[in-house]
């Protein structure tokens, strides 16, 4: 594997503004990077900032959003109004449910072919249809769908949701991007269609060699498929580090939360280890670490200190000031 | 033992003009008093349908099912109202399930309201009851539903399911909406009230580590029909479907999941000719694809 740095994020905050007023911090100082071949995974649960993080990327950021830090794609940083952005050329993104994804009126190929003609020139000009449509095919027909001639011409309602998937994949394929966000992108597919996007998304990482960014909630995706992940929690990282490293010997409370409250991991009558509490509701005034809360090992020096990442062994960090505290490792 | 709900060969059939699907094409299975029955299946194998047939919240094509010995398809109105009431049913999306302009002790009274002579005081007093027995604190009993996070509003739809005193619970899809963390809690509430009440459940759920983990018995479905049904133990880890094996490689966390690399071939294997072969396809694709 390469380690040419693809996309680096560097210290990322997104503030809430309204009328003049911070409202809410939902990301609170993002830092990771992903190298070109690599597969990394953001993962955490609702509210804390990962689907933000990739929009920032994106230069897609809401209204009333004031983000900082920097985004830099391939040595190009990336600015956050979206002007003048990678988004559609070097990056590209498959959104979680590709039944609303695709615009319901036109077939998958006319969709298709306004990303290429949006994005693609040829002496100035864009691609013209017949060109546009036989290099459409082959993404098809990259991404196993059956039949692309027949494909092309589909409306998305004739598709079930893996296959729709699928041609979204390709869509975001068809301007060969260097970087693919993900975001969630099995969340609304059964078990073994989640399972063979996954293989596909790959298998394609393989041919293609481009990176990705893989927004997810599911610690079983994330293990199937990235190199490496970024835990978040309230906005911040909590544990980065090599995916089977962090899942083996999960060094964050937190991390050990998640892990911890899986049935999969349980006996039949032996109760969850629930997190208690809810993660907290706006990120502006918080003091010491996030977590503390809900945490099992916090201590009263945890709500004075806000840890920072600290490495735990050479590729692994952990922002926790109880680090050396938490016990072996999982089974 | 005796079995609270009894199943008994329900087909469910929608007609339009032009096409019949055979949602649910003769189930039968019966969930034992005191235990957890769990279905799981993928989108379209029939499990919530056979859910609402089994409550007669929609009409079975042919078929029905007992509660607790009572046969429930020829009832009228007003006993199959007093039926009710001994069963309660919890949705996916718990914020949708909830009326939005209801406060909280609102929502929690109105079954108690349709169901029982509760009024006033006793009404109050059972609704604080209910409150503090899925764990929401007085705070919460004043607040809308959207003020709520999907977990609190899980609670209450949970509350609204206890709020006759029911035997029996359907539990549809109960924690697909919520995060680890948070479905990690519902599970062990569920649990626990469970046993507090000797409640009943018929569980259905996509998630096989869900359901292996709260279920006493376990069927599997696809396309309509039981393909195994057993002990959860041994349906969910020893399975003798290959369909059931599928679905098993398939789930990330489960143990015996198969890594995604050697998974690939697995899957490609064609299933038995008992079963249908088109796992991905819709009906319109198999239009489309024929």
């Amino acid at each position: 594997m390469t380690t040419t740095e693809l996309l680096r994020i560097n210290d990322l905050e997104v503030a809430f503004e309204e009328r003049g007023e911070l409202t809410n911090r939902p990301v609170r100082g993002i830092t990771l990077s992903v190298a070109s071949r690599e597969v990394v995974g953001i993962v955490g649960e609702t509210g804390c900032g990962k689907s933000l993080t990739g929009l920032a990327v994106l230069g897609l950021l809401p209204k009333g959003a004031v983000p900082r830090g920097r985004i830099v794609l391939d040595g190009v940083e990336q600015p956050f109004d979206g002007r003048g952005s990678a988004r559609g050329d070097a990056i590209s993104i498959v959104f979680q449910n590709p039944g609303t994804a695709f615009n319901p009126v036109f077939t998958l190929g006319r969709q298709m072919r306004d990303v290429i003609e949006r994005h693609r020139r040829v002496d100035g000009r864009p691609l013209r249809r017949a060109a546009a449509k036989a290099h459409i095919l082959q993404y098809l027909e990259q991404v196993g769908l059956p039949d692309p001639e027949r494909m092309y011409r589909s409306y998305p309602h004739e598709l079930s949701g893996g296959m729709l998937q699928r041609a979204m994949i390709a869509m975001a394929l068809v301007c060969e991007p260097k970087l693919l966000i993900l975001d969630e992108p099995t969340t609304a597919l059964d078990v073994t269609i989640a399972k063979q996007i996954l293989e596909l998304i790959l298998s394609l990482r393989d041919r293609f060699g481009f990176g990705v960014l893989l927004i997810t909630h599911n610690l079983g995706v994330v293990r199937e498929v990235c190199d490496r992940i970024a835990v978040l929690y309230a906005g911040r990282v909590v544990e980065t580090g090599p995916t089977g490293a962090v899942l083996r010997a999960p060094a964050h409370p937190y991390t050990r939360g998640l892990l911890g409250a899986l049935p999969a991991r349980h006996r039949p009558g032996q109760p969850l280890d629930a997190i208690p509490g809810a993660v907290p509701g706006n990120l502006l005034h918080l003091t010491g670490c996030s977590f503390r809360d809900r945490c099992p090992m916090a201590v009263d020096a945890c709500a004075e200190i806000d840890p920072a990442l600290e490495p735990v062994s050479p590729l692994h960090a952990a922002a926790c000031i109880r680090v050396d505290s938490v016990e072996g490792s999982l089974s | 033992m005796s079995a609270m709900l009894t199943v008994d060969n329900i087909v469910k059939v929608y007609r339009s003009h032009r096409s019949e699907v055979r949602a649910v094409d003769g189930v039968s299975f019966e969930v034992e008093a005191g235990t957890t029955f769990g279905l799981v299946g993928e989108s379209g194998s029939g499990k919530s349908t056979i859910a609402r047939c089994a409550l007669r919240l929609i009409e079975p094509t042919s078929g029905g099912s007992s509660i607790d010995g009572e046969p429930i398809n020829g009832l009228r109105n007003a006993a199959m109202r007093r039926l009710r009431a001994s069963t309660g049913m919890v949705f996916q999306n718990p914020i949708a399930a909830l009326n939005p302009r209801l406060t909280i002790e609102q929502s929690i009274a109105e079954p108690l309201q349709t169901h029982t002579a509760l009024r006033g005081r006793a009404l109050l007093a059972r609704s604080r009851e209910l409150l503090d027995e899925v764990g929401l604190a007085r705070t919460h009993a004043e607040r809308l539903p959207h003020q709520l996070s999907g977990g609190q509003c899980q609670r209450v739809g949970i509350a609204r399911a206890l709020a006759t005193r029911p035997k029996l619970l359907v539990l549809d899809e109960p924690t697909s909406a919520l995060d680890v963390s948070v479905q990690a809690q519902v599970l062990n509430l569920l649990q626990d009230l469970r046993r507090e009440h000797s409640l009943s459940y018929l569980l259905i759920s996509h998630d096989l580590d869900v359901v292996r983990y709260m279920s006493d018995m376990a069927g599997v479905m696809r396309n309509g029909s039981l393909v195994e049904v057993g002990p959860a133990a041994e349906v969910l880890v020893t399975p003798t479907h290959e369909y059931t094996r599928r679905l098993i490689a398939a789930m990330p966390e489960t143990p015996g999941a198969v890594p995604l690399r050697q998974w690939r071939a697995l899957d490609d294997s064609p299933l038995p000719a008992t079963a249908a072969p088109d796992l991905d396809r819709s009906p319109d694709e198999k239009r489309i694809l024929s």
